[in-house]
């Protein structure tokens, strides 16, 4: 019943925003047949193309055609490339979304048992140490690790390639091989947020009643950690994971222009900059229903994880 | 492991790519993405960088030189009455998808472009137009409103080639032309591939265009060899880098953008050329190149190109004089001027917009600078003339037509400007034309419609055993038809 209701509510803020969406992209200043035509565009050339783009029609029907083309499936046709928008989307979401798992893989794998090792030596110099690789991870920014990287493994060693993506059509190994030096840069300082959250709430969990019963019953520090304070400090954990999913997956933009790699945060900044106005559109409802998914999964998970969120009012 | 088998692979692919790069192909980097491929329908200089003399032909083109030089016409002479001009055309020539050229292409092309739903970026340029006729296949007449001694200069632009009708809709995505280079693949955001035409006479069998804007990105991509030159790199403060590098070659050589600080003639007190020309004393060309350019470009003195034979050189009048600024705003009675300065996103016009801040200070004009997106820039500034200084650089070639117009942003309304600038779109003699180019640039000098500032560089980075990339630009264009490997 409680999921029930968490799906109803996931689906009604993604029609609510589309609505907003569209609007708040409507209102904007600035006339994408005059960033077509520039400098030299005669007013009849302006107003023939924005013929030829539906702007001449009236607000509250172009809002229609395009609520009823989405309906159908229908995401419209890009302004500045001329081709649909659906086919550009997914042609860079190919490449955002494995960028993204690749990224929280690297969170994950690095951040989590950082976080652990950290909490089992608690305010030890293991511990602090950990921590103060956590902070120059948090403190230094993505973009600045990824030309760090490129300097090292593309100009120095030549290992990897300095940017760019050869399409998957070139196969799966160059495809990655395109994708470890951004998800590293992009996945080092999430880890640096993990391995602090799981280091606090593995802490906090272990000064717990339960846990010091669990050790009086004969339980070494670490079986405890394992068996009791690990499944309870996994609500923060996921919850905090299922922020850095949506955040990897838009907010990647930086990291995109210094890889040059063609994904959506650098068709957001595009199509923002020429008011693409239809793949805007699509990009903003696509970023919405993505955050609102990985919410709502995270809801979900949490629920099977904590007994106490099922049986709450 | 299994991970590491599979980067292991990887950079094993890599390498062999590497090793398998054949002496007949490039990749060339390019700062900007064109929004699509037809330079008949959209103004983006990238449209032209790509498709320029490589994919898409006009009857005439601008070579390297600058100069006009024939391509799908082998010759054309004007009437005596100077209202027909006959162009004969090549035969034998095909487009990509296997169509044939004549003079009906022509004729298409150029009604298409005159049509009233055409979406022609420089529509203008064929405005003299009145009719095409085609008496033959190979001969193409055109009838004209009035005397255009600049016709086939007209026609040497990108927004003048010629198209089929067969393939003219499509163009946008797949172009087709009568050029060298077919069009070959389109990865948005990624990559553009044209590849030799069979039987087309040029060294490169593949051009890959890359599209890599952010400047560290731009330099990391050069250093690891992913691209084998810029014709135009985007990072001046990189070059010195490249330049003590054996393996590149830096080609700095002139654009045909006159970078301006634009003044709106009609607002208040900038309507009064006193105030204008204080404006235009008050900047260290100098001091402003050194600055925002790394100390590349050229200073003008007026809207023209130093590259251009009719060039005179006017920034003495104009010179870096603060005490005659100060002088000409008391003047004026406009002391204690509070201005704005529009900032378009380009790192020229952002740079120089602090420096000319800080310069229009000391003669006690305080500016604020208001950054915008290229969006803004064209509605507030361009659209609505909402704006009291802006920077910009005027990147077309020969455009100082533009001040000509009524209805320009620079509110420059000047009957005998005009009349000057008819009169050169009519001379057919380009000595006489050349004068008459010398007294429109001291008008706009003399009545400091704008302060002129830098023509903007061009700066080639390219791999040192490349040839035949294009030292100047004299038209936004990427031609590779010369461009081969030293053995």
């Amino acid at each position: 019943m409680r999921s029930l209701l968490r799906i109803a509510a996931a689906l009604l803020t993604i029609v609510l925003a589309s609505v907003l969406v569209f609007l708040a992209l409507n209102v904007l200043p600035g006339d994408p047949a005059a960033v077509m035509l520039g400098t030299e565009a005669r007013p009849d050339t302006l107003a023939a193309l924005r013929r030829q783009m539906g702007l001449d029609q009236p607000l509250p029907l172009r809002w229609w055609q395009w609520l009823t083309g989405l309906a159908r499936g229908e995401l419209g046709t890009s302004h500045t490339y001329g081709v649909p928008v659906a086919e550009l989307v997914a042609a860079r979401a190919v490449v955002s979304l494995p960028l993204a798992l690749l990224a929280l893989l690297i969170a994950v794998g690095l951040g989590i048992p950082a976080g652990l090792f950290a909490a089992t030596r608690h305010r030890r110099t293991g511990d602090l140490a950990t921590m103060a690789v956590a902070l120059v991870g948090l403190s230094v920014p993505a973009f600045w690790i990824g030309i760090l990287l490129v300097l090292l493994f593309a100009i120095g060693l030549r290992w990897l390639p300095a940017g760019g993506f050869p399409g998957w059509g070139a196969g799966i190994a160059p495809g990655i091989a395109a994708l470890i030096l951004p998800a590293i840069a992009l996945g080092l300082p999430q880890a640096a947020v993990l391995a602090r959250v799981t280091r606090t709430a593995i802490v906090e969990i272990m000064r717990l009643d339960f846990v010091r019963t669990a050790r009086s019953f004969g339980l070494t520090r670490t079986e405890a950690l394992r068996r009791h304070a690990l499944p309870n400090a996994l609500p923060p954990i996921v919850t905090v994971l299922g922020l850095q999913f949506s955040f990897l997956l838009a907010g990647a933009v930086i990291v995109e222009n210094v890889f040059y790699l063609p994904g959506l945060g650098r068709l957001v900044v595009q199509s923002v900059g020429g008011r693409d106005l239809p793949t805007l559109a699509c990009l903003v409802m696509l970023l919405v229903t993505a955050v609102v998914a990985v919410n709502l999964a995270v809801d979900l998970l949490l629920l099977r994880l904590d007994p106490r969120l099922r049986h709450r009012g | 492991m299994k991970l590491a088998r599979l980067l292991a692979s990887a950079l094993l692919v890599t390498a062999l790519a590497d090793a398998a790069v054949a002496k007949d192909t490039v990749t060339l980097g390019q700062a900007l993405e064109p929004p699509h491929l037809d330079p008949t329908a959209g103004a983006a200089a990238a449209i032209d960088e790509i498709v320029y003399a490589n994919v898409f032909e006009g009857l005439t083109r601008i070579a390297a030189d600058g100069s006009v030089q024939p391509q799908l016409a082998t010759s054309w002479e004007v009437a005596p009455d100077e209202l027909a001009w006959t162009f004969h055309l090549k035969q034998g020539v095909t487009f990509h998808d296997g169509t044939s050229f004549d003079s009906a292409d022509v004729k298409f092309s150029i009604e298409r472009a005159l049509a009233e739903d055409s979406v022609n970026a420089q529509k203008g340029l064929f405005e003299p137009i009145a009719a095409v006729e085609t008496p033959d296949p190979a001969t193409v007449v055109f009838r004209l409103k009035r005397p255009t001694g600049l016709l086939p200069w007209n026609l040497a632009w990108g927004d003048a080639v010629i198209v089929a009708p067969e393939s003219a809709e499509t163009n946008r995505t797949r172009p087709v032309g009568t050029g060298p280079f077919q069009f070959t693949e389109w990865r948005q955001g990624d990559r553009l591939v044209l590849s030799r035409r069979e039987g087309a006479d040029v060294a490169l069998a593949q051009v890959t265009f890359r599209f890599i804007a952010d400047p560290a990105a731009a330099t990391a991509a050069l250093m690891a060899e992913d691209v084998d030159g810029y014709l135009n790199f985007p990072a001046p403060e990189a070059l010195p880098q490249f330049e003590a590098d054996p393996r590149f070659a830096v080609v700095i050589g002139t654009t045909e953008g006159e970078t301006l600080l634009a003044i709106n003639n009609r607002r208040e007190p900038l309507d009064d050329v006193r105030v204008r020309r204080a404006i235009g004393h008050a900047i260290d060309r100098q001091a402003l190149i050194d600055g925002a350019m790394m100390g590349y470009g050229q200073p003008i003195g007026s809207h023209f190109s130093p590259s251009h034979p009719a060039y005179l050189d006017l920034t003495g009048q104009s010179a870096h004089d603060p005490e005659l600024a100060r002088r000409l705003l008391a003047e004026a009675g406009a002391g204690d001027l509070k201005l704005t300065i529009k900032l378009p996103p380009p790192s020229y016009a952002r740079r120089s917009g602090e420096i000319i801040q800080a310069q229009l200070a000391e003669v006690g004009i305080q500016a604020e600078l208001v950054p915008v997106e290229w969006a803004q820039w064209l509605e507030q500034v361009f659209a609505n003339k909402d704006y009291d200084l802006t920077i910009v650089s005027h990147t077309e070639q020969l455009d100082i037509g533009i001040y000509a117009r009524d209805d320009y942003y620079f509110n420059y309304h000047n009957r005998k400007f005009q009349a000057l600038i008819a009169r050169i779109e009519a001379e057919a003699d380009e000595a006489e034309r050349n004068t008459l180019y010398g007294q429109a640039q001291e008008m706009l000098a003399a009545d400091a419609v704008n302060a002129f500032l830098f023509e903007l560089p061009k700066q080639g980075v390219w791999n040192a055993r490349l040839e035949g990339m294009w030292a100047n630009a004299p038209i936004q264009a990427t031609d590779l038809t010369g461009v081969r490997w030293a053995e």
